[in-house]
């Protein structure tokens, strides 16, 4: 049972004899990873920086053409720049009313804490597409939300929400609400409540004790999840297909026509990978700016 | 100046309040409209409903294949999470109970699909496995799964791990347990908020995923979300509305009893 | 303490173990659901098409076939697009028979894709319209599944007569159009050259560069492309957007229904036809089955229900077609058919000039 904690050796029996049960732990899943998961998206790399079938010029071998072609086309542009915009907005948006939401549950009975956060988890429970089927009930030109509007005689024509960006932004909302949550309400338990009451008892007020501790000692759930609310909405499919139209296509939805339908994988390849790398190195920017500026832990 | 501070409390705490308490709403919103929606006669999506009929609960039968689809979504979710967990176990004993090199390294590996866009897991999958010739199978679909949904048990149970005690561990090694027996009588147990949290993550995860389902399958194989989005966009009347309602019904019972039963929501917020 | 501890721990874990080996075996007695390995004979998998189109079959053919036959029948949905992916995809395991239109069917016969029908074995196959036979017995035609402008009739009160009138300036705003993934989104194009360049349908649907420019023009004049047949029809019933191309058989059921919609039935330019027909994937495995398949769709019974429950012009020589369908397709001399040999084969091309535009 050589578990040695102090092995300065540096030959290779004593590095197995430190790392042994881990290492044979976790040899299972680093092999059904490495099958399932790191090579075919080496595979899909690979095929970015190939020629598919239809290409002028074609020639076996490497090439960076479906890169310039993604780089050359005006509409990728149009959906690229489309497909911030709206993660932007989703994680604006998704932050100011996730915020207060958690606030509430902070400050909540056992009771309704336990009924809030059931309503999350079902709510993250029902399929995507059941929840965008209600958007799409909520959103219809003789849906609730347009009855709602006439019926209170502030329109007379239906207005088309559906179909919209706004659909969609809305519908991406109440997807990330939950990742956004939950985060924040994790960093907010973990600040003490001694604190709170020290700052009150010195005549501070509710706002200053906002602004002054609670605020900045939840950043790090606040980082936690707009980053993963960023992620989500870049690689958005479902809700874009369901609330969009394509003249409001996403990324994703982009990627699958050409593999779907018009099976140009290299095409497809090069878009998807271009959308990996772009929201990795765009989060790495917002983590490494978070941690200069406010040097807290991301 | 004491009295302009309780106003100013007053003032900021109801605006935060308000915008909670409208966040629930809007959160609970299009799920109360599914559910009055698929009680109206109407066939198409009307406001407020002039007449009420439970037809359309009986013509959910009527989407194509749905039954089919919902017992291989429900196996393939089944297995997958079970799959995962069990990696998950072993992963989370090794990156907290024993040595490793570049733990934080590791990790992030391992929870890595979470970040990557599940169209392209999907995509890569598929070429991968036509490469293989083994695409369009169940068993390809099986995989997939389990690759997207690995991350979340092995989040919850290296929480979980973290948060256990060690010492009662080595007091019964201590006292003469073998390892097998301190695992089982000691770890497990103390792993078991994360266990069952990861395992019903996973198994919701999987049961709903569209983006990657929709590369894998073919022919025969199929699976809930597909069925049921292929419906909704080929049909107007408010059939998913009923389907919708049914889904969201049973979700919530078995949230419900979880948490009467192990309290897992109360674990996530001790 | 510790007691309690143990035995209800190792009482927990027994459950789940035995939890998992339940689940674990039930998992591999129910495999044989999911396998997609090809069928043994008394089995036939068809792709339908989408809709109504699917529906008739469904409802009407199915059952038949499955009591005449014995044979099991394995349905699956699709759209043309997808089906010729599943084609080139499932080379070696593919469906038996796929419902898929004249747009797909040349350019899957020119790849190598489908199977000549042995027309020898098919007795109902001389009933079948000339016209319908395309690509010379590589698909038996069924429907001719017409696309035209369709209107509400409580905001547009006469019913428009060219294509032209889309681009008219006080119909800004009233319009949708199909995505380039439909078919009809590809007539759209054509229809455009149309009437961009004032040539007639042969000539013009050869530049379609023209096309796109000239449909670019409906965006200024705030034209929205729908998704799916869902949203079209929504739209046009509620009157929101009352100017819809749209194909007759998906709004039959609706207009049965008394929505306030209607197809216009004598265009200028000409209304657009499409004919839709069943065709044989090149290693089909069931041929004999599909081939009595095709044979059950072409008696007259069921033909004359593509008449009567889809309102189309269907593919048997002696069914008439009705005045109520007449009333909604119009006269059939109005109606043009494409050369989709070449438009098919530039599909990719013109869907790439068609996002540049619209996506």
């Amino acid at each position: 049972m050589p578990l040695t904690s102090a092995s300065f050796s540096r030959s290779p029996l004593s590095f197995w004899r430190r790392y042994r049960s881990g290492i044979l732990l976790l040899t299972p899943l680093i092999v059904f990873l490495l099958c399932f998961y790191v090579i075919p998206l080496t595979n899909l790399l690979a095929q970015s920086f190939s020629f598919s079938s239809g290409d002028a010029n074609r020639h076996d071998g490497w090439t960076f053409y479906q890169y310039l072609k993604t780089y050359d086309s005006a509409r990728l542009g149009r959906v690229l720049s489309r497909t911030f915009r709206i993660s932007l907005i989703t994680v604006l948006i998704t932050l100011v009313v996730s915020y207060p939401l958690a606030l509430l549950l902070l400050r909540a009975s056992r009771r309704l804490k336990t009924a809030i956060l059931i309503l999350t988890f079902v709510s993250l429970a029902s399929s995507l597409i059941v929840r965008n089927y209600g958007w799409v009930v909520v959103l219809a030109d003789g849906g609730a939300l347009n009855s709602l509007l006439i019926g209170l005689g502030l329109i007379v024509q239906p207005i088309r929400f559906m179909y919209s960006e706004g659909a969609i932004i809305v519908g991406l909302v109440h997807f990330a609400i939950p990742f956004m949550v939950l985060p924040i309400y994790g960093s907010l338990l973990r600040i003490p409540p001694s604190m709170r009451e020290a700052a009150l008892s010195l005549g501070a007020s509710e706002w200053a004790c906002l602004r002054n501790i609670t605020l900045p000692l939840s950043l790090p759930g606040v980082f936690g999840g707009t980053m993963l609310t960023f992620a989500v909405s870049m690689s958005a499919y479902v809700t874009p297909l369901m609330l969009g139209s394509p003249s409001t296509a996403m990324i994703s939805q982009v990627a699958a026509e050409q593999l779907l339908v018009q099976l140009n994988f290299p095409w497809g390849a090069a878009i998807i990978v271009t959308l990996t790398v772009l929201t990795f190195l765009l989060v790495a920017a917002y983590a490494s700016i978070l941690r200069k500026v406010f040097r807290a832990t991301v | 100046m004491q009295q302009s501070s309780e106003y100013q409390a007053t003032g900021y705490q109801t605006i935060v309040r308000a915008i909670g308490w409208l966040t629930i709403v809007f959160l609970f919103f299009p799920v109360l409209l599914t559910i009055i929606v698929s009680f109206n006669a109407s066939f198409f999506i009307e406001f407020p409903p002039k007449a009420l009929s439970i037809d359309w609960y009986g013509n959910i039968a009527k989407i194509h294949r749905i039954g089919h689809a919902t017992l291989i979504s429900a196996l393939v979710a089944l297995a997958s999470a079970t799959v995962a967990t069990l990696f998950g176990i072993c992963a989370s004993l090794a990156l907290v109970r024993t040595e490793l090199p570049a733990k934080a390294a590791i990790t992030a590996f391992f929870v890595s699909p979470i970040t990557i866009p599940m169209v392209a897991i999907g995509i890569a999958l598929i070429q991968f496995f036509i490469l293989l010739g083994t695409a369009f199978t169940w068993y390809s679909l099986l995989i997939g799964h389990i690759v997207l949904v690995l991350a979340y048990p092995i989040r919850t149970l290296v929480a979980s791990l973290t948060l256990s005690n060690m010492s009662l561990e080595e007091a019964a090694r201590s006292l003469g347990a073998t390892r097998l027996q301190v695992f089982m009588t000691i770890t497990l147990p103390q792993m078991k908020p994360g266990l069952i949290s990861g395992f019903i993550f996973a198994f919701l995860i999987s049961f709903d995923n569209y983006p990657i389902s929709i590369f894998l399958v073919r022919g025969g194989l199929t699976t809930m979300p597909i069925e049921l989005f292929n419906y909704i966009t080929q049909n107007l009347d408010p059939t998913p509305a009923a389907f919708s309602s049914l889904y969201i019904a049973i979700v919530s019972i078995i949230i419900f009893f979880a948490e009467k039963r192990w309290r897992i929501i109360s674990y996530a917020i001790h | 303490m510790s007691n309690n501890n143990i035995r209800s721990a190792s009482t927990s874990v027994s459950r789940r173990t035995l939890l998992k080996h339940g689940l674990a075996g039930a998992f591999v007695i129910s495999s044989p659901w999911m396998t997609t390995s090809a069928r043994a004979a008394g089995q036939l998998t068809v792709v339908l098409n989408q809709g109504l189109l699917a529906k008739l079959w469904i409802d009407e053919l199915n059952p038949r076939f499955e009591k005449e036959t014995g044979a099991k029948l394995n349905i699956q949905q699709s759209v043309t697009g997808a089906m010729l992916a599943m084609l080139k995809t499932q080379m070696n395991n593919p469906p038996d028979l796929m419902q898929f239109s004249e747009a797909g069917v040349f350019q899957a016969r020119d790849q190598g894709l489908l199977k000549q029908y042995k027309t020898s074995s098919i007795p109902n196959w001389k009933f079948l319209r000339k016209e319908f036979n395309m690509a010379d017995d590589f698909s038996a035609g069924m429907i001719d599944a017409m696309n035209t402008i369709f209107y509400n009739t409580n905001v547009i009160k006469t019913a428009p007569t060219s294509w032209a009138e889309l681009w008219d300036v006080s119909n800004k705003g009233k319009i949708a159009i199909p995505p380039a993934t439909w078919n009809n989104g590809i007539r759209m194009i054509v229809t455009a050259s149309q009437v961009a360049t004032g040539l007639p349908l042969d000539k013009a649907q050869y530049d379609f560069q023209s096309g796109i420019k000239h449909l670019a023009n409906l965006k200024k004049n705030g034209a929205v492309v729908y998704n799916d047949a869902p949203q079209a029809l929504q739209m046009m019933q509620s009157g929101q957007v009352p100017l819809v191309p749209f194909y007759v058989a998906f709004a039959a059921g609706l207009v049965a229904k008394g929505a306030p919609i209607a197809p216009a039935v004598n265009l200028k330019e000409g209304k657009h036809g499409e004919i839709v027909g069943l065709n044989m994937p090149v290693n089909a495995k069931n041929v004999e089955l599909a081939q009595a398949y095709v044979n059950l769709s072409l008696e007259k019974e069921f033909q004359s229900k593509i008449d009567s429950v889809l309102r189309a012009r269907c593919g048997h020589i002696d069914v008439v077609t009705s005045p109520d369908t007449l009333k909604l397709i119009g006269d059939p001399a109005n109606t043009t058919y494409a050369d989709w040999a070449f438009l098919s084969k530039n599909r990719p091309k013109i869907t790439e000039m068609w996002n540049e535009v619209f996506g």
